[in-house]
């Protein structure tokens, strides 16, 4: 950097807030820098034979950009596939203009999202409810593959256990939802399509981008649950009841087996022989799947 | 009499928790392992961009269950998110090459 283009001493860490800022902005539509940067570039960043100030302070505001939206893309398929691809780019820069990287790993780029779109309906317009419940659901997919595993308990000592004590724990990577569509089935539907709309272009050796995939369905009578958790590091969606959502709910919340239980049954009408049975039965899943831990 | 009522239901359901998670225990190593997979563990909710891929540096191996690295699987331990070892290729993870961080 020339000398006369250098900032004030003292000023180098407003010098790296404005490039941030700078980077930050987001593209024009035809995917170049904001014209208002170009003071600053000028002032900051020396030109070389090849680009100007302006030109290489572009790159970087150009990969910023493309990188984040390509990877928000991929973590958000099927909202994507709910409001449509020209939607999900308003969407998209308006959610990382709002919530821009802040962790070291991108994992965490669409944590914010399910808030967000609650916040601003307007963004998803007429399939905002939906839009909604598709984001808390691949956000959840998101945490059930990179949340870590707890040791899983061990069964046989806790034989002699007093319920009325005993507190169990929910491994991390268990995420629950509860929803009013069926996300589940959405989902597939569109893994489906994407894997045959992959399979024919790639045979078809077609030169023409696949029409965008667009996706809908009503929403349901009544609230679906859903688990999303992970076996062998494979991502699983598993409809669950309202009693063991409310079990796994109790017991990440630090109750104890017996008061799980009870809040678990409390507006449930049941015979005491059927409760036995689907509580036994439920916690022995519960096991299969290593869902409690330490 | 109310009282005792909701106090043995709550044990009995109670009981019944724990005496679950015993059966569950006892099950052999073969039984878990079949039931474990689908439907027990519900439908597969991996990614369809996840068939073939390099996804180092990439979101699209999440749920795809080949992030592992080297010794240690990666999924929930956060030791590859970032230090690109999440690569899978084929069905098998890709490792030695030095690809770009998925950092910001």
């Amino acid at each position: 950097m020339p000398k006369s283009a250098q900032p004030k001493p003292g000023t180098l860490r407003e010098m790296q807030r404005a490039m941030l800022d700078a980077i930050r902005q987001p593209l024009r539509p035809d995917q170049t820098m904001q014209r208002g940067n170009r003071e600053f570039a000028d002032a900051t960043i020396a030109s070389n034979d090849r680009l100007t100030s302006f030109e290489r302070l572009e790159v970087y505001n150009q990969q910023y950009w493309w990188r984040l939206t390509g990877l928000f893309g991929d973590d958000f398929p099927g909202v994507r596939a709910v409001i449509g691809p020209r939607c999900f780019d308003k969407l998209t820069i308006a959610y990382l203009s709002a919530h821009p990287s802040h962790s070291w790993t991108l994992r965490n780029l669409g944590s914010h999202l399910p808030a967000f779109l609650a916040e601003n309906p307007a963004l998803t317009g007429r399939h905002c409810a939906l839009a909604y419940d598709v984001a808390r659901v691949e956000w959840a997919a998101t945490l059930a593959f990179d949340e870590p595993a707890r040791e899983p308990i061990s069964p046989a000592k806790l034989a002699a256990a007093d319920p009325s004590r005993l507190r169990l724990g929910i491994q991390p990577y268990l995420q629950l939802v509860e929803l009013r569509h069926p996300v589940d089935t959405l989902l597939a539907k569109l893994r489906k399509r994407t894997s045959e709309t992959t399979v024919s272009s790639n045979a078809a050796k077609a030169r023409r981008a696949p029409r965008p995939l667009r996706l809908s369905v009503k929403p349901l009578p009544e609230p679906l649950f859903l688990a999303v958790h992970r076996v062998d590091n494979i991502v699983y969606f598993k409809r669950i009841d309202a009693i063991t959502f409310s079990l796994v709910a109790a017991l990440r919340a630090g109750s104890t087996l017996e008061e799980a239980c009870e809040a678990a049954f409390a507006t449930v009408e049941m015979s005491a022989a059927e409760s036995v049975l689907r509580v036994r039965e439920t916690f022995a899943m519960f096991i299969k799947l290593d869902w409690l831990c330490r | 009499m109310k009282r005792i009522t909701i106090r043995s239901t709550k044990t009995m359901l109670a009981g019944a928790a724990l005496a679950g998670i015993v059966f569950g225990g006892y099950m052999t190593k073969a039984q878990a392992a079949d039931e474990k997979g689908a439907p027990a563990a519900g439908e597969k909710a991996e990614k369809a961009s996840c068939e073939t891929h390099t996804c180092k540096g990439q979101n699209s191996c999440k749920g795809k269950g080949g992030c592992k690295s080297g010794d240690a699987g990666c999924a929930g331990k956060n030791t590859c998110k970032g230090k690109g070892g999440c690569g899978v290729k084929e069905g098998k993870p890709t490792h030695g090459a030095k690809k770009k961080e998925k950092k910001a």
